[in-house]
């Protein structure tokens, strides 16, 4: 009984020590392998009105240009689109189709639909390998939806801080760090190919979150709808009594 | 000196002329050539530019056809909201070339303009014809015996009644063909893509086809096909059915035996109409007939063997396209190519008066016993409606304003639209080159009109801009301008409808000269 006993714990000390020693291994490994990624992403939302541009400098600090290119990982920035706001899938196209922007629309887009109607949706712009080595300007237009009328002035919509993804083709721990993990598509042609990301800690300065957006009011409803309908009856009267008069 | 300045001067405006006198080949061959380069400027234009010049629907429709090609359907493309045989039309785009469609459109553009020079020429030749035969059999005050030009050219060599009569349908026919083929707003719709162009193609060969005496019933199957295409010319349907009446005429005539010169009984002195009757000057048909109460007036709608034909031809084109695509592609046909459009709130802002009604009402319920929404609907709703039910029985019934009755028609439907765009202006810009022989405008007044509608509208853009791209708080500066220019659009259409001459029963004299010789001026 006794030599049972003595063997079992002598199998899991052993499997202990294995186990041990191949986590030491492991961080060893990844220390000396996994490449930092030190990133800045300054945010600034360019124009005003319906339509904005949301442009985003990303720049890299001390990234090993050997490391990161022999690591084939490829960079996403993710936005999740709010319900005041939508990207213009058509426009998202015309960018694809010119080279400018590697974008994919992960959702259904109503373009017609006021805010309090639309739906929230991720955009994913995927970003070149070598321009990540130093800086990146992104540009994605963006326009905002018509809000139902209240008592005039500006209603607000509000930006999600947008997440940088990075995706390695062997394993995400090449990328030095531990971070959660999301689930994506792994570039903009292959939708429906879903990866492990590793979202990605980044320093960011990202300005203005807040954008406005100028609404209806119902103040002006009395005198509107009275001069509206009687100004369209006094049309059709004036072109009856013309018609009349000849 | 001063006699080469003028000649100077006068040359480019010889030169244009020359121009304008050019064959209709040449206009032909010339104007494609304008919407080739177009074309090809837009191709090249979208390449380099952010803002492309290529209209968003033709990428709806290329899309929608790249679904049909793939064994789809075409309303899986979200926002097209056509008939599938626009798609259909425009499969090649998907594997022949993504130009195809706007070269069809071009085509197209010029299909139109040659039907409207042969309706042009239809018309004015057969109003000249009938209006000199009546006159040397009834009226003894025609203007043509009147100045006797035509008797005084023959004694020099000149030509014949009947040269006059072809030379001045030409010129009016040429006329009407060059505003449309030169109008920059038709060139500029069709080369961006938008498949307008054919629907005004399917409304002027519609018209073609019934004042050229086609079957009704093949006049039908065309209006049908126009409605399905496009849902607007139902508006004509009316108008298209009383133009078949048995109480369609060609003259107002006092001597024309079923209209009656308005006695002055019931007219002071002071009335000048009523002075103008009494001189026989003016001749209206019996103002019974005119009320819309009236008993006789039922019995216009009651239908004769052509007018069942008329509805049987556009019931049968109609509800077979609408079956067989209901078939192919279930509910979401239905409800994209037709209800969508029934039952369409378009809240955001643009030309038209009742936009931002609209956009208050939108969203929220309005128990207010005035307008709320009840009464609002049918306050907006009514006056095109009894316009067009009206232009229906006015311009339908006379033989020679059935062209009119159209562009008046659209005006009405286009002006109190709840939703107005830039491209709407297209369909009036199809029947208006049909009628420029029949408004009688001074040059003044064309420009007047002109400046009126640009003024109306670039002060509308104004604030429309500081809303849209600088984020302030303009809806109600829109809509004060949205007022006005609902106002200019009625100013300028209310312009044409008086100065509109067959209908008017103004025969002898108009503006002190006479209405023929009016029509007679082009040589």
């Amino acid at each position: 009984m006794i030599q049972i006993m003595n063997l079992l714990y002598f199998q899991q000390l052993v499997f202990r020590t294995i186990f041990i020693f191949a986590c030491y291994m492991d961080i060893v490994s990844a220390n000396e392998e996994c490449i930092p990624l030190n990133v800045l992403i300054i945010q600034k939302v360019e124009n005003l009105g319906f339509h904005r541009d949301l442009n985003w400098f990303i720049e890299t600090r001390d990234l090993n240009p050997d490391k990161w290119l022999n690591s084939s990982c490829n960079v996403t920035l993710k936005i999740d689109v709010g319900k005041g706001v939508f990207v213009n899938p058509d426009q998202a196209d015309d960018l694809k189709r010119l080279g400018k922007l590697d974008i994919l629309i992960n959702g259904t887009v109503d373009v017609e639909v006021p805010a309090h109607e639309g739906k929230s949706y991720s955009v994913y712009i995927y970003l070149n390998r070598t321009e990540f080595l130093r800086s990146i300007n992104v540009k994605l237009p963006i326009h905002l939806r018509y809000q139902r009328s209240l008592l005039g002035g500006h209603g607000h919509v509000t930006l999600s801080k947008p997440q940088l993804l990075v995706h390695c083709p062997g394993s995400n721990k090449i990328i030095c760090g531990k971070n959660t993990k999301i689930m994506a598509p792994v570039s903009s042609e292959e939708p429906n190919n879903i990866k492990v990301w590793k979202n990605v800690y980044y320093q960011g300065e990202l300005g203005v979150m807040e954008l406005e957006v100028p609404i209806g009011n119902l103040n002006d409803y009395s005198y509107v709808s009275v001069i509206t309908c009687i100004l369209g009856c006094a049309g059709c009267i004036y072109i009856i009594s013309l018609m009349s008069a000849k | 000196m001063l006699k080469n300045i003028q000649e100077l001067a006068s040359k480019p405006l010889c030169v244009l002329e020359k121009w304008f006198k050019a064959d209709m080949v040449t206009h032909i061959i010339v104007s494609s050539m304008i919407r080739l380069c177009l074309v090809v400027y837009g191709a090249f234009h979208d390449q380099h530019y952010d803002v492309p010049y290529t209209d968003v629907d033709y990428k709806v429709f290329t899309d929608a056809a790249r679904h049909v090609v793939q064994g789809g359907s075409p309303y899986d493309r979200h926002t097209f909201r056509y008939s599938p045989l626009i798609a259909i039309l425009l499969t090649p785009n998907v594997f022949f070339h993504p130009m195809f469609g706007k070269i069809i459109f071009c085509e197209v553009d010029l299909v139109v303009a040659y039907f409207i020079r042969r309706l042009v020429y239809l018309n004015v030749f057969e109003w000249m014809s009938k209006y000199e035969s009546y006159a040397s059999e009834k009226a003894p005050l025609d203007a043509i015996e009147e100045k006797k030009p035509i008797k005084t050219r023959k004694r020099k060599g000149m030509p014949s009644k009947y040269n006059v009569k072809v030379q001045t349908a030409i010129y009016w026919a040429h006329r009407a063909m060059l505003f449309w083929l030169y109008n920059p707003l038709t060139m500029a719709i069709s080369t961006r893509g938008n498949s307008d162009s054919i629907a005004c193609l399917l409304v002027v060969l519609t018209l073609y086809g019934i004042q050229s005496n086609w079957h009704p019933f093949l006049v039908g199957l065309l209006h049908g096909f126009s409605v399905h295409f496009r849902i607007y010319p139902v508006i004509y349907s009316l108008l298209f059915f009383m133009y078949y009446s048995g109480f369609a005429y060609e003259f107002e005539l006092p001597s024309f035996p079923q209209y009656k010169a308005i006695k002055s009984e019931k007219k002071t002195k002071k009335n000048k109409l009523a002075k103008r009757v009494d001189s026989g000057e003016v001749c209206r048909r019996n103002p019974e007939s005119l009320k819309i109460f009236a008993t006789s007036f039922w019995w216009y709608l009651w239908p004769n063997t052509q007018q069942l034909m008329l509805v049987m031809g556009a019931a049968c084109s109609l509800l077979s396209l609408t079956g067989v695509f209901y078939y192919m592609y279930g509910y979401k046909f239905l409800y994209e190519s037709l209800i969508y459009h029934l039952v369409r709130v378009d809240f955001k802002h643009n030309f038209s008066l009742y936009f931002y009604l609209q956009y208050l009402t939108a969203f929220v319920t309005m128990p207010m016993w005035f307008t709320g929404n009840f009464w609002q609907p049918i306050l907006i709703n009514l006056p095109p409606i009894v316009l067009i039910l009206n232009f229906s029985f006015r311009y339908g019934l006379n033989k020679f304003s059935l062209n009119f009755g159209v562009l008046a028609q659209t005006i009405v439907f286009v002006i109190f639209n709840k939703v107005i765009t830039s491209q709407y202006f297209v369909w009036i810009m199809g029947v208006l080159p049909l009628c420029i022989w029949q408004i009688k405008l001074s040059k003044a007044e064309v420009v007047a009109m002109t400046v009126i509608w640009f003024a109306a509208q670039g002060a509308w853009l104004v604030p429309a801009y500081l809303l849209e791209f600088r984020g302030e708080d303009t809806f109600l500066y829109i809509w004060i301008q949205s007022v006005s220019l609902f106002c200019a659009h009625i100013g300028i259409f209310g312009r044409l409808v008086k100065n509109f001459i067959l209908p008017m029963g103004v025969l002898k004299n108009y503006n002190g000269r006479s209405l023929a010789s009016s029509i007679f001026q082009s040589d």
